[in-house]
């Protein structure tokens, strides 16, 4: 292969231009989403494009608090895509489990997890504010301080072990085969 | 003594042979043999077609005679390569000396048809084939056997009441004679005089014939045998089954036009450019691709989606045929070679999946291409051909029925071609995902590749589909030389057709460039990392293989729903109901007639004398 890496400025200044961001709405945050891609605010003239696919993206945005059924979800996500990857984190929510900080069913530090890149304070952060912490990304991006995707890459383990603390190991195989037994039982009822 | 009665007998000598001989290894030996010598005269031949190739002995009072001419030198050839490389999948597929003999019977009875010089030959290699490709069926599926039997006995008693007709008015049955009579006749005609054949007549002799040749070719309204008959048998034999016996049928239409072509437009006219009884033929061709489009696409068993594809193609030549232009015939008769090479790898690569799997239907196939990575290579150069992707044999074909059709402005027809078309990449993106991508259900996880005689067959099918698609002059020239001019001009690389070129060559290097180009982007790029097909995006949902991932039913269950109006009418439906209703009438006959009452048959006697007296006996 090639090595790239004196190419890795233009590189970085092409990805900052023409982040995507998956569609992956949680909690109430999601709400803060379409107008922050619509004629108002406008992020589109930035190069970011929302877009559903786990594999085409690189911003990552989480709008809101995170349940671990959900965070499930957002790993099998984060990991599926190609590596430079960047995660925002949206409110008060991922920060410290916001309002949410004594629920049984919120997790409180979502960097313990997913590696995130920035952080955007408040309940809910005006688009504005949203505008400045991807600007702040962009910024972090040229300049290679966001680095979250190689953090998981290096301390893979650390994080593993977190999320296997909190979801229980083998949670993946456990969550698939959740439905199974279910789905089977439908399958009789319908054929008798 | 000459070659041309070896060519014909020598497959079905072998087929004896193989049958006498039960033993393992040289039954096959016999078999193969017999389905070479053929190919190997054929070429032998080739030097020596300009003079005069013939045969003729007395049978019965019947002068039987055979011939070799550039077109049924093309048509033959078809023949000998699909059935060489049939037989030779039926090394691996054959369960027993029965398939060797039937199979070999009806190489024999469609080199016949090919070769024929009259039209009793004709109609008694005609009746060999559809003999012995309705025991093929038999072993495996007697309803299917049953209906393709029937059908086709319709047809070449139809075939045969023709050639009554035509035997009582011109003496005589030989193909040149028989053509003189005709063109003198359509003189005649135009002159003002009394024809020897009234229109009536022409009008019934054609629609004879065209039920005839219709039936087997698998034309639109007759083509509810194929369907069952091409999925219900040995699918190696298959190959040779759609491949060749359908083009005896594309082979009829062709003699229809040798024999009454002038006849023909004299006493119907022209519709828009096209001659009126080639403009039927070409519309129900039309019909015809449509048709076998959407409900291949529509199936769920592996060999009925083929079936339906080869009704599809056929179509094309009907079109090619039915616009009547030299141009269009030589595109017609490009695409029925082209029809025979992918179709007949197709149907190899459905007897390898069969032979391998035991499978036969979409819902127990997927990610095949990691375990059989050579019937894949063959696959895709089969889809690729079939779907008109351009250095293969099939894009040249169906461009030059485009362009033919286009070139006589009939837009109908065009419309049709073109639906076509796409809808023939869309029932392969059914065969191509279904079975050779996504998930692979467990009991198929060790499946070996192909065996080796059935690699040998698919190697030398798509060798040859990429070799007359790169260079489509070979067959061009060879096409020409039917006509005895240049119809389509241009070297060995570049089909030249006046209004518009092809070459294969130069599209060929320039599309290895793209390749080339793409490649380097490709790796030059990111790293590539393997992940397993349960790293997909179910939503974000964690699956594993105990999940179905891949679409396996209903694929195309919009276009079914969308289609539902039209696919309530069945002709299928039709001529079961038909049938039905003639036994039922045979059940009323024997219970009214045959009613066991002996004063019933004095009074049927009665009434015979009362008759009788009537009529003043």
């Amino acid at each position: 292969m090639v090595d790239w890496r004196l190419f890795e400025p233009l590189f970085n200044w092409a990805r900052k231009k023409s982040l995507w961001i998956v569609s992956f709405c949680t909690g109430c945050g999601g709400i803060e989403m379409p107008p922050l891609m619509t004629s108002r605010y406008d992020i589109e003239r930035f190069g970011i494009i929302p877009d559903p696919s786990p594999r085409q993206y690189d911003l990552f945005l989480i709008t809101g608090y995170v349940t671990p059924k959900t965070l499930k979800r957002i790993i099998i996500t984060y990991e599926m895509a190609p590596d430079p990857k960047w995660v925002l984190a949206h409110g008060s929510c991922p920060l410290n489990g916001g309002v949410y900080w004594d629920s049984y069913n919120a997790i409180k530090h979502l960097d313990k997890y997913i590696p995130v890149d920035v952080f955007i304070a408040g309940c809910m952060p005006r688009p504005e504010a949203v505008l400045d912490g991807i600007h702040k990304l962009m910024e972090m991006i040229e300049s290679g301080e966001a680095d979250g995707w190689k953090r998981y890459r290096e301390n893979y383990e650390w994080y593993r072990k977190n999320q296997d603390e909190l979801l229980g190991e083998g949670w993946r195989e456990k969550e698939a085969r959740k439905w199974i037994p279910w789905l089977m039982d439908k399958r009789k009822e319908v054929k008798e | 003594m000459n070659e041309l009665p070896i060519i014909v007998v020598s497959p079905l000598i072998a087929g004896f042979l193989a049958w006498l001989l039960r033993v393992r290894g040289i039954r096959e030996i016999i078999g193969v043999a017999g389905s070479l010598v053929p190919l190997a005269l054929l070429i032998k031949l080739y030097p020596s077609l300009g003079g005069r190739l013939e045969f003729t002995i007395n049978v019965a009072g019947f002068k039987l005679g055979l011939m070799l001419s550039h077109l049924t030198w093309v048509f033959s050839m078809i023949a000998a390569v699909v059935g060489f490389t049939a037989i030779l999948g039926m090394v691996s597929t054959a369960r027993d000396n029965w398939e060797w003999l039937f199979a070999l019977m009806s190489l024999t009875g469609v080199l016949g048809v090919f070769m024929a010089y009259d039209l009793v030959t004709f109609f008694i290699s005609w009746e060999v084939m559809t003999f012995a490709s309705f025991m093929m069926v038999l072993r495996y599926n007697r309803h299917a056997s049953l209906k393709y039997f029937i059908l086709s006995i319709v047809g070449a008693y139809a075939m045969l009441i023709a050639i009554g007709l035509i035997y009582a008015k011109t003496g005589t049955l030989t193909f040149p004679e028989v053509s003189a009579i005709f063109s003198q006749d359509a003189m005649t005609k135009m002159m003002g005089g009394p024809g020897l054949f009234t229109k009536t007549e022409t009008m019934l002799i054609y629609g004879l014939f065209l039920l005839a040749f219709g039936v087997k070719a698998g034309m639109f309204p007759l083509h509810v045998w194929a369907p069952d008959a091409y999925s219900e048998t040995n699918q190696s034999y298959t190959a040779m089954f759609s491949g060749v016996l359908s083009k005896a049928g594309v082979y009829g239409f062709i003699l229809l036009y040798i024999l009454m072509y002038g006849k023909l437009i004299v006493e119907f006219g022209h519709f828009r450019s096209a001659p009126t009884f080639g403009y039927i033929i070409a519309f129900l061709g039309g019909l015809t691709i449509i048709v076998g489009g959407i409900l291949a696409a529509l199936q769920e068993d592996i060999r009925k989606l083929f079936a339906y594809s080869s009704i599809s193609q056929i179509g094309y030549i009907l079109v090619g045929l039915g616009v009547g232009t030299a141009l269009s015939i030589e595109a017609a008769i490009y695409h029925a070679i082209s029809h025979a090479l992918f179709k007949g790898l197709f149907f190899l690569i459905v007897a390898t999946l069969i032979y391998r799997t035991g499978k036969t239907e979409f819902k127990d196939f997927g990610g095949l291409a990691e375990k059989m990575p050579y019937t894949f290579a063959m696959a895709f150069i089969a889809i690729l051909s079939l779907a008109g992707i351009p250095p293969l044999v099939g894009f040249t074909s169906k461009w030059l029925i485009f362009e033919a059709v286009i070139h006589e402005n009939l837009p109908i027809l065009g419309g049709m071609v073109f639906f076509g078309s796409a809808i023939g990449f869309v029932y392969l993106i059914r065969f191509t995902y279904a079975v050779w991508f996504g998930q692979r259900p467990s009991d198929i996880e060790n499946t070996k590749d192909a065996p080796l005689p059935l690699a040998i067959a698919m190697g030398i099918l798509g060798a040859l589909n990429v070799i007359f698609g790169v260079a489509p002059g070979l067959v061009a020239q060879e096409l020409n030389k039917i006509f005895g001019k240049t119809i389509i001009a241009g070297n060995i690389w570049e089909l030249d057709l006046g209004f518009g070129r092809y070459n294969g060559l130069l599209l060929t290097i320039w599309m290895t460039i793209g390749l080339l180009i793409a490649a380097i982007i490709y790796f030059m790029g990111a790293r590539v990392r393997r992940v397993p097909v349960t790293d997909t995006y179910q939503s974000g949902n964690p699956v594993t293989m105990e999940y179905n991932l891949t679409i396996r039913r209903n694929f195309f269950l919009p276009l079914k729903e969308a289609m539902a109006f039209w696919l309530r009418i069945s002709f299928d439906k039709l001529y079961h109901d038909i049938w039905q209703s003639i036994e039922d009438f045979a059940e009323t006959a024997r219970n009214y007639i045959y009613n066991g009452n002996v004063q019933a048959y004095a009074w049927y006697l009665a009434i015979i004398l009362i008759i009788l007296a009537a009529m003043g006996v």
